[in-house]
């Protein structure tokens, strides 16, 4: 770590150094000394061709201005505004040092996680060592966290399974779960990327990513450390929206951006119970990011069967409000122990809430600590129960017997860590008196691009862009807009980019509270239009991105 | 112990021999001079560097104790009326509310206008001359008054009399730009402020839509700091909303009114250790009295006053009426008239009231009102003649008997009572209403979120402005006509001059119907303020102009 010393940018024989000074600041200092001389003795020659001019004028002019430069440089070094406009005044550990002071603590960065499909040629039990990597045509490399047996029929605990497929030159396939070797988004690899595994078992056919990698996250520049003083430096309360937003973030460092809806907000319908219809005070709608892209997780259930007709039956799964609380929306059904791709087909999504919770947190209470009056208010909250409908199909050569009672997995998107902060904007000792705080995920507005076609040079690397593209969209903070100019941007910040053919054509979704979808196109921006109704305003409403939703073609020039 | 920024200290200091035995002691004493003094200016930078530690502490300009001003006579200019500007001056006729304009900037006294003066750029970055201009660093035989003798005002220092015919100023010839003769002078200005935007590398950077220099802008970035990191207390407030808006404060953490004084027409609060001036236009807090104690941060002035159900007078007294829009009602209304005087309350198929606005938006509201009553098993009407005591021998609601409500009483204080926080402003009295209306939603982001934050605009209908169209087809004017604001604001377009009305005198394609404006922005004394108002009629041409407003008001 450089001391304030070392930062203060000063090499001696290096910087006494005239040139550094305007010729305005050198006169006005040697005009200083000339007057104070010809001042008390008029007749003596201080001119620029005179000895003393050399000798002392001249010399003594330079030595005040590098005092003063010097001056200059530690009062830099005490604002962080300077630090960050001239980053060679302290590195990365002095920022950090400082900042320390007013409680901002630099994000890390996460390392992406992912499964790997292993497709292999016989059924054989599998050892994959804790030294096996898988590695990206670009390079990246991802690592298992451990040693694995897989087998076909999974004896312990911890043992991967070895699942019959039918894909062409292979019968079996088992899915290992990674972790990248570093930090980065550039780590969230789409689903189906071809990789090469090392060392490579016997009966390896081929191994691809199996789905989009998730959680990969880029340490935090300076700027942006320095863009979270203000709100750091706020209040620890849960008051007015700056004291929230800093007290939930450094409490939930995950928590990325949060949108405030209070008593008159747009998107506000729980305080309006009363014969006026009023909107009343007390009443908090936070909109919690807490991951900058789509986290999709799986609960284990059981359907029940409510309908057949012929080789077609239809089920029913109960998602209770633990179960993936405040997800956005049901990603796959699918049989117990089976891969996320067999999915049954989803039927529909029917949405409630249970909002009565015991002192412990529990489920069982009758108090209710969130006042919520409709289905609505509750989606997206850890409030929000869901039942799904979905449908699996015989074979139509056979007589079909269905079960009345199924074990299903389902797979979610969701925002993880909702629970948790619901749970600390409810504690008595941290929640304003007569003040309902209900957390809920952010309103998704799902985006995609059409095909983007960029020229450049040999070698530049798409996994770059695409991360490029990743994290300047879900980094948009909510009441933002994504903009194709800033899109375009971030390609051309990449190594090797010369130029993006456009249009760009961006495609949205948004996944209103509502139950309705509200589709978004747009060759130059994207706008979260405003409905109350449907509780989709631009402050509570996020974009999410996938990397499989980037499509690049690089043209080589 | 010695002070070496004191020359005889300093050369005493380096030994006897300088003084007693060398022959040239003039030149040591100037050298002793100037190294005293230079650094007593590095010892001034490190001072500066300290204060800037704290925000209540740090100096918004950092002070040169001498500075070199250099003149040569082909960079001056005579006045008035070929003036030169300086770097970064806009040439030519000066745009509203530019504070240096020919004829109005040169004023000495605020009184008398003078001729007869030159001009000079000086470079950008020096605010101020707190001192005086010499024409020597030792023993000055030419002393220059500041505002007596000269000006310095958007980087321009004007003289009132020619520095090159005083015989006591030393001239030198010097070598033009391209190899021309010139003349060159040396004056010395003393405590010299300049802006290094020490307070925006410090604080201000933090809150960017905060603008402004100086001793305001660092009260108004302490006012917010305060509310900021301290929480949203109601004095917090109060004071971030009048430091923004750059009505006067009180400095010290504590101090006694001593006396209220008039002098000038403006008045002065003579607190034991500070005395402030009311700005004109401007009226006192009633609470400042003699013998108050008052602290820091608080408002000297009801130029922005904050106000909730407990402070003060109801906030609701002095308003004629609130419309309540989306923000405050949830339906499918646009707004609703509460009127502030007693109204009948009817009772047919429930309770009702008077309530301004459009027909639709009104009978919207009393149907969800049936409706919630329907649906809770509640009665509006049962809450209002219980609540007014109007009920029978058994306790039950006497509907025989009349009911009068204030509708904005009852909205203020049944309906949102401890939800609001209201923010007044005088637009017309405030110094720098621009920045508080830049910062409005910076307020809205510190108040409680559980409740809402109403800012009420007292506007002067007292003034005129002059309407020009600002849309793309717009034809330049030849003239102006002022509009009453009162005209503007009951949109009494008829009412208009003649010349203004003819800025929206073209036709339309056919030549038939006259064009006008649908919607008028106001752009009142802060420019940024944007109150829309529908001035469309039947017999005109809606389109969707917007008109530019030129006040009258000169400095």
């Amino acid at each position: 770590m450089s001391t304030a010393s070392q930062s203060l940018g000063f090499i001696a024989g290096v910087n006494l150094d005239p040139t550094r000074f305007t010729p305005e600041e050198i006169a006005a200092a040697e005009l200083l000394i000339q007057q104070f001389m010809t001042d008390f003795q008029p007749d003596l020659n201080v001119s620029k061709i005179s000895t003393l001019y050399d000798l002392n004028v001249r010399s003594q002019a330079i030595i005040y201005l590098l005092n003063k430069a010097q001056s200059q440089a530690l009062q830099s070094t005490q604002s962080l505004h300077g630090v960050v406009a001239n980053p060679s005044l302290a590195n990365d550990s002095v920022v950090d040092a400082i900042l320390s002071n007013v409680g901002v603590v630099r994000r890390p960065g996460a390392a992406a996680t992912g499964r790997v499909r292993l497709f292999l040629s016989t059924g054989d039990s599998l050892q994959i060592p804790a030294t096996t990597t898988f590695m990206t045509a670009s390079g990246l490399i991802f690592r298992v966290s451990q040693s694995y047996l897989a087998l076909q029929k999974p004896a312990a605990a911890g043992d991967l399974q070895i699942f019959q497929a039918a894909s062409a030159g292979s019968s079996w396939y088992v899915l290992v779960p990674v972790v990248a070797a570093a930090p980065g988004i550039n780590y969230l690899v789409p689903d189906q990327t071809p990789l090469i595994c090392q060392p490579a078992p016997s009966n390896l056919v081929v191994c691809r990513a199996f789905g989009d990698f998730q959680g990969g996250l880029d340490p935090e520049t300076t700027a942006s450390l320095v863009n979270r003083i203000a709100e750091s430096m706020a209040a620890r309360n849960l008051t007015s929206p700056t004291t929230i937003a800093s007290t939930l973030k450094q409490n939930f460092p995950a928590l990325l951006d949060i949108g405030i809806q209070g008593m008159s907000g747009e998107a506000m319908t729980r305080n309006s119970d009363n014969l006026l219809s009023f909107k009343s005070g007390g009443f908090v709608d936070l909109y919690c990011r807490t991951s900058q892209g789509l986290t999709f997780a799986s609960v284990d259930k059981v359907a029940s069967l409510i309908d057949q007709a012929g080789s077609i039956a239809t089920y029913m799964v109960q998602m209770d409000r633990q179960d993936l609380p405040g997800h956005y929306f049901i990603e796959s059904i699918v049989a117990a122990g089976q891969p996320q791709t067999s999915s049954y087909t989803l039927l529909s999504e029917s949405r409630n809430f249970e909002n009565r919770v015991d002192p412990a947190g529990g489920i069982t209470g009758t108090a209710r600590p969130n006042k919520i009056r409709t289905p609505q208010e509750a989606v997206y909250s850890v409030y929000q129960t869901n039942q799904a409908v979905f449908q699996v199909e015989g074979s139509p050569d056979e007589t079909f017997a269905f079960p009345s009672a199924m074990n299903v997995t389902v797979q979610a998107a969701l925002l993880p860590g909702l629970q948790a902060i619901q749970s600390y904007v409810n504690d008595l000792a941290v929640g304003c008196a007569l003040a309902d705080y209900l957390v809920r995920a952010p309103v998704p507005c799902l985006v995609r691009f059409s095909e983007i076609v960029i020229e450049g040079a040999p070698g530049t690397s798409i996994d770059a862009i695409r991360s490029a593209i990743y994290f300047y969209c879900n980094s948009i903070p909510m009441g933002g807009r994504l903009q194709v100019d800033e899109v375009i941007g971030a390609i051309k910040g990449v190594a090797g980019v010369r130029f993006v053919r456009l249009p760009l054509v961006i495609q949205g979704q948004i996944l209103a509270p509502s139950g309705g979808t509200i589709s978004l196109r747009g060759s130059s921006f994207l706008e979260v239009p405003s409905r109350p109704l449907d509780q989709v305003v631009p402050e509570n409403t996020c974009f999410f991105l996938q990397p499989s939703d980037i499509p690049i073609t690089l043209v080589e020039i | 112990m010695a002070d070496l920024t004191h020359p005889d200290n300093f050369l005493d200091y380096l030994s006897s021999f300088w003084t007693q035995v060398f022959q040239d002691d003039g030149a040591v004493r100037g050298i002793a001079a100037a190294d005293a003094h230079q650094l007593a200016q590095l010892y001034q930078d490190f001072v500066e560097s300290v204060a800037a530690l704290s925000i209540q502490t740090i100096t918004p300009f950092h002070r040169e104790l001498t500075y070199p001003i250099v003149l040569r006579k082909t960079t001056f200019s005579e006045g008035p009326d070929t003036i030169r500007f300086g770097k970064g001056i806009e040439w030519g006729a000066q745009p509203s509310r530019t504070a240096f304009r020919e004829g109005v900037t040169f004023v000495y006294g605020g009184m008398e206008k003078r001729s007869g003066l030159y001009y000079v750029g000086i470079p950008a970055g020096v605010q101020n001359i707190q001192g005086g201009i010499f024409n020597r660093l030792i023993n000055p035989s030419v002393f220059l008054v500041r505002d007596n003798d000269f000006i310095l005002k958007d980087g321009i220092l004007s003289f009132k009399q020619d520095p090159f015919t005083n015989p006591l100023i030393a001239k030198r010839t010097v070598a033009g730009p391209n190899g021309s003769i010139d003349e060159e002078v040396v004056l010395w200005a003393s405590d010299t402020q300049f802006d290094h935007s020490t307070l925006f590398n410090h604080y201000g950077f933090l809150f960017p839509t905060i603008q402004g220099q100086g001793e305001s802008y660092r009260r108004a970035l302490e006012c917010l700091l305060k509310a900021w990191s301290g929480g949203p207390t109601f004095a917090a407030l109060d004071s971030l909303a009048a430091a923004l808006a750059g009505a006067p404060l009180v400095g010290e953490t504590s101090e006694t009114v001593e006396s209220i004084q008039f002098f000038n027409g403006l008045q002065l609060i003579i607190t034991n250790t500070n005395i402030y001036t009311i700005p004109a236009g401007l009226t006192m807090r009633p609470e400042i009295r003699k013998g108050t104690v008052i602290s820091a941060g608080q408002p000297l002035t009801t130029a922005t006053v904050l106000a909730d159900r407990k402070a003060g007078q109801p906030w609701w007294n002095e308003l004629p009426a609130l419309m309540a829009g989306p923000d405050l009602v949830a339906a499918d209304i646009t707004s609703l008239g509460f009127l502030n005087e007693p109204c009948r309350v009817e009772y047919k198929r429930g309770a009702r009231f008077f309530l301004a606005g459009a027909s639709r938006d009104v009978e919207a509201f009393w149907d969800q009102v049936r409706q919630k009553e329907a649906d809770s098993n509640l009665s509006l009407a049962d809450q209002l003649w219980r609540d007014a005591g109007l009920i029978d021998d058994s306790g039950a609601p006497d509907f025989s008997q009349s009911l009068w409500l204030n509708p904005l009483q009852f909205l203020a204080e049944k309906v949102l009572a401890d939800d609001l926080l209201v923010l007044k402003l005088k637009v017309a009295c405030l110094p720098n209403p621009s920045n508080l209306f830049r910062n409005l939603e910076l307020l809205r982001r510190i108040a409680p979120a559980h409740a809402t934050l109403l800012v009420f605009l007292s506007v002067e209908t007292s003034e005129g402005f002059n309407l020009v169209r600002n849309d793309s087809g717009a034809i330049n004017p030849t003239g102006t006509a002022p509009v009453n604001t009162q005209d503007l604001l009951d949109q009494a377009v008829g009412n208009f001059p003649l010349l203004t009305r003819q800025h929206w005198s073209a036709q339309d394609e056919l030549g038939l119907k006259t064009k006008t404006p649908e919607a008028l922005s106001i752009d009142d004394c802060p420019d940024i303020i944007r109150e829309t108002l529908n001035l469309s009629s039947a017999d005109l041409i809606q389109e969707s102009l917007t008109i530019r407003t030129q006040e009258l008001c000169e400095p």
